[in-house]
C-alpha cells in the first residue's frame, strides 16, 4: 500500500472540507477521515496536522471546544466557523482552477 | 476587519500561553493514544504499536514549537531577548545613556509643560456654553483702545435690538463686605446685569439667576460662588432664600453658581482675594445713569446663531455713531469694538506665551539633534561589531531589530521621564505662575502634546539609531572587517554629524540671545525704583461699607484716623498711613483743568487721583520736593488743597513754581478745585512705564470709602498682621480687612510675568547651551578617536603636537563657527517677536549679541580642547600598531 504525501498547500483545504462534512471532529478523527476518504492514499502526518490546525485557529476559520468522546475521553473538537466556510469555498474554487489548469497542461503534452 | 480578530486571538494566546500549551500537549497525547488503539485493533503487538506511534508522530517537542510558532510566541520571545540585549548595551555605556536620556527627558518635559500651558490659556475653549459665540464689546476712543462702557452708553447698548447679537450683558467688578455671625470678610465680586449668566450660557448649580425686575428695582438679591457657599455657609442647600448682610444691607441668596464658574476671572482684579465670590444686580438707574465719562461697565455679548463678528461690529458701529452725534459731551473719537472674548482675555499674555512656546520648541529641536548625534555616533562606532556578528551568521533582520530595540528603549525611557517631569512642572507652574495669566489654575498636561513629544522622542532615537545598522546591512561585512578600517568614517557621516552640531549651536545662540535680552531687560526693570521705600511695609485693603457711609461722608475720615491711631499704638509699628489705592496696583484718574489756563485743545488733560491721610507720605518715605505735606489743619472747612507729583509739576509748570496754583478736578462728582501746597516724588504704578501726572487729596477734604492701610514696621511686616487686624477690629468689629501683603511682595507680584518668562527662557537657553557643549564635545572626541591612524601618521611624519591640536580645534571651530553665524542671523530675524516683552533694551542689542557670541566661542573652544589635548598626547607608535 503506497501512501502519498499531501500536495503542498492543500492540507488546509482538506481539513476544512473534512470539517464541513463531519461537523465536530477532533484531531485524530480529522486525520482518520482524510485517510479513509482518500482510500488510504493520503496520509496526514501529525507533524503537519497540528501546526496547520493552530494556523487555521488563528485565522478564525475553525473554533475549538473541549468535549468528550464516545469512550468518555477528553478531546478537543474542531468545528467550522462561517469565515471558515467562506474560506473553504474560496480555496475550493482556487484548487479547481489550478487542477484544471494542470490537467489541461498534461493533456496537451 | 478579519485581521482584528486575528490580532486579538494572537494576543489571547500570548497572555494565556501556559493554558494553550497544556491544551496542545493534552490534545497530542490523546491523539497518540487513539492512534495506538487503532494499531492494536489491527492485531499488532503492544511494543510494535508504541514504536510505530512514536516514529510516525515524530518529535513532540519540535511539533509543539512548530505549532506555537504560528501563534507568534517565538516572535515575542525574540523581541524580549532583543530588548534585554538593548538594555544590557545601554547599561554598559552609562555615560551615553545618561546624556541622551536626560536630554530627552528635559526636552520632552519642557515642551509638554509649556504647550500644556499655552493650550489651556490660549487654545482650550472657555468653560461656558458655546464659547466661540461669546464676544467682548468695548468702547474705543481717540488714544485708548479698550475702554469699558459708561453707564449711559451701556444703557443705550443694552436697550438696542441687534440682528447679529443674541444677547448683551454688562458687569462691574466690585468689592463686597460680607458680614454676619462670623468674621467680616471682604470678597471680590461683580454687579451684573440680569442676563449675565444666561449670556455666558451657565446655569446656577442651585437656585436661580436674577430677573429683569430685580435689576430694575435694585433688589437686595445675591448669587454666591460655589467656594464662598462651601466655606462660609458649609455648603448648606437650605441657604437659598436666606438673607445675609452684604455691604451692610440685607441680601437674599437666590442662587449658587457651579464650582467651575469664575467669571469675571481674577485678571480683572487689581487687588483683593483673587476669585470672584459674589454677584448682585447691576443698578443702571443710579446717579451714574446719564454719565458718559466714567468707563466702568464691562460688556460681553453672544453672537446670534450664524452671525459673524463683522456683522456685529457693523451694527454697533451705527450705535457708536448715533451716540457720538446725539451727545456732544461724549469722549472724542467714540467707537465700539467687538472681539472674540477668549482672544481678548488673553491678548496681554499671548506674546509672552508664544515666545515661550517658540523657545521651548527650539530647545526640543536642539535636544533631538543632540540625541540623534549621540545615537548616530554610538552606532556608527559599532559597525565593526555588527559586521562580526553578521559574519558569524546573524540575520540582517535580527541585527536591525536589535539596534532598533536599543534605540526604542532609550526613546521610551526618555519619553516616560519627560512625561513625569511634565506632570510635575505643570503643577508647579499653576502654583507659582504669575496671577495675571488667565486660567492658569486650569492647566493640565495635555494628552495630545504628550503623545506628540513621546512620538518625537521615539522617532529621533529610532531613526538615527537604526541608520548605522541599516548602513551596515548594506555593506559587505568583508569590507568592514578589513584591517585598518574602524567603523565607517565616511565623509557623509562626518558631514551629517557636523551639521547636527551646527544646528545645535545655532539654536543655542538664538535661545541665549533671547534669554540674554530678557535677563538684561528684567535686571533693568528690577532696578527701577517705585518711588518709595518698599521694605518693612505691611499693606492691606480696608474697604468701607458703601451703605453704612452713604450720606455720612464726614464720618469716614474720623474713622480712618482712629484706625491709624490704634494701629500706630501696636508694638513694632513705626508709622501708619492711609491711601485710596496702593501703588503698583492701579487706581482712578480724572480730567482736570488748571484755573486761569484755558485747555490747549478740545480735551482736558488727565491725571491719576489718590486720596491720602497726613501720614501717608512720611510712612511710604515718598520724598517732598517743594512746599509741604498734608497736615491736621487741612480739614473740611479749610480751603481745599492738593499735592502733585514731580511729573505733573514739570509737565504743566516747567519754568515756574506750581505752589499756590489751582487745579479743578472734573470727573468725580461736581468739579472740585484745590490749591497746590506741595510737590512730591513720582510713585510708579507700572514699573516699566514712566509715571504720569498724579495729584493727591487729603482724606478729610475728599473722603472716599476705598482705603488701604500702609504700616511701616520695625521688624518683619507679616509678624504684625494679626495685631494690626485686631487694632482695626477694635474700632469696628464689622470692618473687613483683606489682601494682607508686604509691599515688597506687591512690587514683586507686579513683575511676576516678566520674571516668569525670564526664568523660563533663560532656563531653556541654559539647557540649549549645555546640549551644544555635550554635542560639540561628543563629536570632537569621536572624531579624534576615529582619526587616530591619521594623527599617528602625521606625527610619525614629524607633525608638531601643537599642529595636531590646532587641527582638531580648527575642525571644531569650523562647525561651531557656522552654527554661531547661523544663530546670529536667526536671532536678528526673530528680534521682532521679543520686542514687545523688552524693557530698556532693544531686541537687537549689540552688547547682548556680542556677549552670546563670545560665550559660545569660548564654550566651543573648551569643548573641543579636551579631545584636542587627547590627540596631542597620542603616542604615534602605539596608535599605528593598534591599527
Amino acid at each position: 500500500m503506497t501512501r502519498e504525501e499531501i500536495l503542498p498547500g492543500t492540507l488546509h483545504l482538506l481539513i476544512l472540507r473534512t470539517l464541513a462534512r463531519g461537523g465536530q471532529m477532533h484531531g485524530y478523527e480529522i486525520a482518520r477521515a482524510i485517510q479513509q476518504r482518500s482510500e488510504d492514499v493520503l496520509q496526514v502526518e501529525e507533524g503537519s496536522l497540528y501546526p496547520a490546525l493552530q494556523r487555521i485557529l488563528i485565522k478564525g476559520w475553525v473554533k475549538a471546544q473541549w468535549g468528550v468522546t464516545s469512550e468518555n475521553r477528553r478531546a478537543r473538537y474542531y468545528h467550522l466557523t462561517s469565515a471558515g466556510r467562506k474560506q473553504l469555498e474560496a480555496e475550493l474554487s482556487q484548487f479547481e482552477r489550478v487542477i484544471g489548469a494542470v490537467r489541461r497542461v498534461i493533456q496537451t503534452a | 476587519m478579519a485581521w482584528l480578530g486575528e490580532v486579538w486571538r494572537r494576543l489571547e494566546m500570548l497572555v494565556r500561553r501556559g493554558k494553550f500549551e497544556r491544551e496542545l500537549e493534552e490534545e497530542m497525547r490523546t491523539h497518540r493514544e487513539f492512534k495506538k488503539r487503532g494499531i492494536l485493533e489491527r492485531g499488532e503487538s503492544d511494543a510494535e504499536a508504541r514504536h510505530r506511534v512514536e516514529r510516525e508522530f515524530g518529535n513532540a517537542t519540535w511539533l509543539r514549537e512548530e505549532s506555537r510558532a504560528h501563534w507568534g510566541g517565538t516572535w515575542l520571545e525574540d523581541a524580549l531577548k532583543d530588548f534585554a540585549f538593548g538594555a544590557r548595551g545601554l547599561r554598559r555605556s552609562p555615560g551615553f545613556t545618561a546624556t541622551a536620556g536626560i536630554t530627552l527627558i528635559l526636552g520632552i518635559g519642557a515642551t509638554t509643560t509649556i504647550f500644556s500651558v499655552v493650550n489651556t490659556v490660549l487654545l482650550r475653549p472657555l468653560r461656558f456654553g458655546e464659547p466661540a459665540q461669546l464676544v467682548r464689546i468695548e468702547e474705543k476712543h481717540e488714544g485708548w483702545d479698550s475702554v469699558a462702557f459708561s453707564y449711559a452708553t451701556y444703557r443705550d447698548l443694552a436697550a438696542g435690538k441687534y440682528r447679529a447679537l443674541a444677547a448683551v450683558a454688562g458687569y462691574r467688578p466690585w468689592s463686597f463686605n460680607v458680614t454676619g455671625e462670623e468674621e467680616p470678610e471682604q470678597v471680590d465680586g461683580a454687579f451684573v446685569s440680569w442676563n449675565f449668566f444666561s449670556t455666558l450660557g451657565v446655569r446656577p448649580e442651585l437656585g436661580r439667576e436674577f430677573t429683569a425686575e430685580e435689576q430694575l428695582n435694585g433688589a437686595g438679591v445675591v448669587v454666591l460662588s460655589y467656594a464662598l457657599w462651601q466655606q462660609r455657609f458649609g455648603g448648606d442647600p437650605k441657604m437659598i432664600g436666606k438673607t445675609i448682610r452684604v455691604n451692610d444691607a440685607p441680601h437674599e441668596i437666590v442662587g449658587v453658581m457651579p464650582a467651575s464658574f469664575d467669571f469675571p476671572d481674577k485678571t480683572t482684579w487689581l487687588a483683593g482675594t483673587g476669585a470672584v465670590a459674589i454677584w448682585t444686580p447691576l443698578d443702571t438707574e443710579s446717579y451714574l445713569a446719564s454719565n458718559r465719562k466714567s468707563h466702568l461697565i464691562k460688556v460681553i455679548g453672544r453672537l446670534a446663531p450664524g452671525a459673524s463678528l463683522k456683522a456685529a461690529q457693523a451694527e454697533l458701529h451705527g450705535l457708536a455713531h448715533t451716540v457720538a452725534e446725539q451727545y456732544p459731551g461724549v469722549d472724542p473719537g467714540m467707537g465700539i469694538g467687538v472681539w472674540n472674548l477668549q482672544q481678548r482675555m488673553t491678548s496681554l499674555v499671548r506674546p509672552a506665551l508664544l515666545v515661550l512656546l517658540g523657545a521651548v520648541g527650539l530647545m526640543v529641536l536642539a535636544a533631538c539633534a543632540n540625541v540623534a548625534n549621540l545615537v548616530l555616533m554610538r552606532n556608527t562606532g559599532r559597525a565593526r561589531e555588527l559586521a562580526v556578528r553578521a559574519a558569524l551568521g546573524a540575520s540582517r533582520a535580527r541585527l536591525l531589530r536589535q539596534s532598533f530595540a536599543e534605540s526604542a528603549l532609550l526613546g521610551l525611557a526618555g519619553g516616560i521621564g519627560g512625561v513625569i517631569l511634565a506632570f510635575w512642572s505643570v503643577k508647579l507652574i499653576a502654583l507659582l505662575g504669575p496671577q495675571d495669566v488667565p486660567r492658569l489654575n486650569e492647566v493640565r498636561v495635555d494628552g495630545g502634546v504628550l503623545a506628540f513629544a513621546f512620538g518625537l522622542s521615539m522617532f529621533t532615537t529610532v531613526l538615527f539609531g537604526a541608520m548605522p545598522a541599516i548602513q551596515a546591512c548594506w555593506t559587505d561585512p568583508n569590507e568592514s572587517l578589513k584591517e585598518g578600517s574602524k567603523g565607517t568614517t565616511s565623509v557623509k557621516g562626518t558631514r551629517l554629524r557636523g551639521s547636527l552640531v551646527m544646528a545645535e549651536t545655532a539654536l543655542a545662540v538664538i535661545l541665549l540671545a533671547g534669554g540674554g535680552l530678557l535677563i538684561n531687560s528684567f535686571v533693568r526693570l528690577s532696578r527701577v525704583s517705585p518711588g518709595f521705600d518698599e521694605s518693612h511695609l505691611l499693606t492691606m485693603s480696608i474697604f468701607l461699607s458703601p451703605s453704612r457711609y452713604m450720606g455720612r461722608q464726614a464720618a469716614i475720615a474720623p474713622f480712618l484716623e482712629t484706625v491709624t491711631e490704634r494701629v500706630r499704638a501696636a508694638p513694632g509699628v513705626v508709622s501708619a498711613g492711609i491711601v485710596s489705592s496702593l501703588p503698583v496696583s492701579g487706581g482712578v484718574s480724572t480730567d482736570f483743568q488748571i484755573v486761569g489756563r484755558p485747555p490747549a485743545g478740545e480735551t482736558n488733560p488727565e491725571a491719576d487721583v489718590r486720596i491720602v491721610d497726613d501720614n501717608y507720605f512720611s510712612t511710604m518715605r515718598i520724598p517732598l520736593l517743594r512746599g509741604r505735606w498734608f497736615n491736621a489743619f487741612d480739614t473740611e472747612s479749610r480751603p481745599k488743597v492738593i499735592v502733585i507729583n514731580s511729573t505733573m509739576a514739570q509737565q504743566y509748570w516747567p519754568n515756574e513754581d506750581p505752589i499756590g496754583k489751582r487745579v479743578t478736578m472734573l470727573n468725580w462728582g461736581p468739579p472740585l478745585t484745590g490749591e497746590i501746597v506741595g510737590v512730591v516724588g513720582d510713585v510708579k504704578d507700572e514699573l516699566d512705564r514712566p509715571a504720569g501726572s498724579w495729584f493727591y487729596w487729603p482724606e478729610r477734604q475728599f473722603p472716599q470709602i476705598f482705603a488701604a492701610l500702609v504700616v511701616r514696621t520695625a521688624g518683619n511686616p507679616m509678624d504684625l498682621a494679626a495685631s494690626v487686624k485686631a487694632a482695626v477690629w477694635s474700632v469696628d468689629s464689622n470692618q473687613s480687612v483683606a489682601a494682607i501683603q508686604t509691599m515688597e511682595q506687591r512690587v514683586a507680584d507686579s513683575t511676576a510675568r516678566p520674571r516668569m518668562q525670564t526664568v523660563l527662557v533663560g532656563g531653556f537657553a541654559g539647557l540649549a547651551l549645555l546640549i551644544a557643549i555635550v554635542g560639540i564635545y561628543g563629536v570632537m572626541a569621536y572624531s579624534v578617536s576615529s582619526r587616530g591612524r591619521e594623527i599617528g601618521i602625521r606625527m610619525a611624519l614629524g607633525a608638531d603636537r601643537r599642529a595636531v591640536r590646532n587641527l582638531v580645534l580648527a575642525e571644531g571651530m569650523r562647525w561651531t563657527g557656522a552654527g554661531i553665524a547661523l544663530g546670529l542671523a536667526g536671532a536678528m530675524a526673530l528680534a521682532g517677536v521679543l520686542s514687545t516683552l523688552l524693557f530698556g533694551v532693544t531686541a537687537r542689542d549689540p552688547i547682548t549679541l556680542a556677549g552670546v557670541t563670545l560665550l559660545l566661542v569660548a564654550v566651543a573652544m573648551a569643548a573641543s580642547y579636551l579631545p584636542a589635548r587627547r590627540a596631542m598626547g597620542m603616542d604615534p607608535m602605539r596608535t599605528l600598531r593598534a591599527e
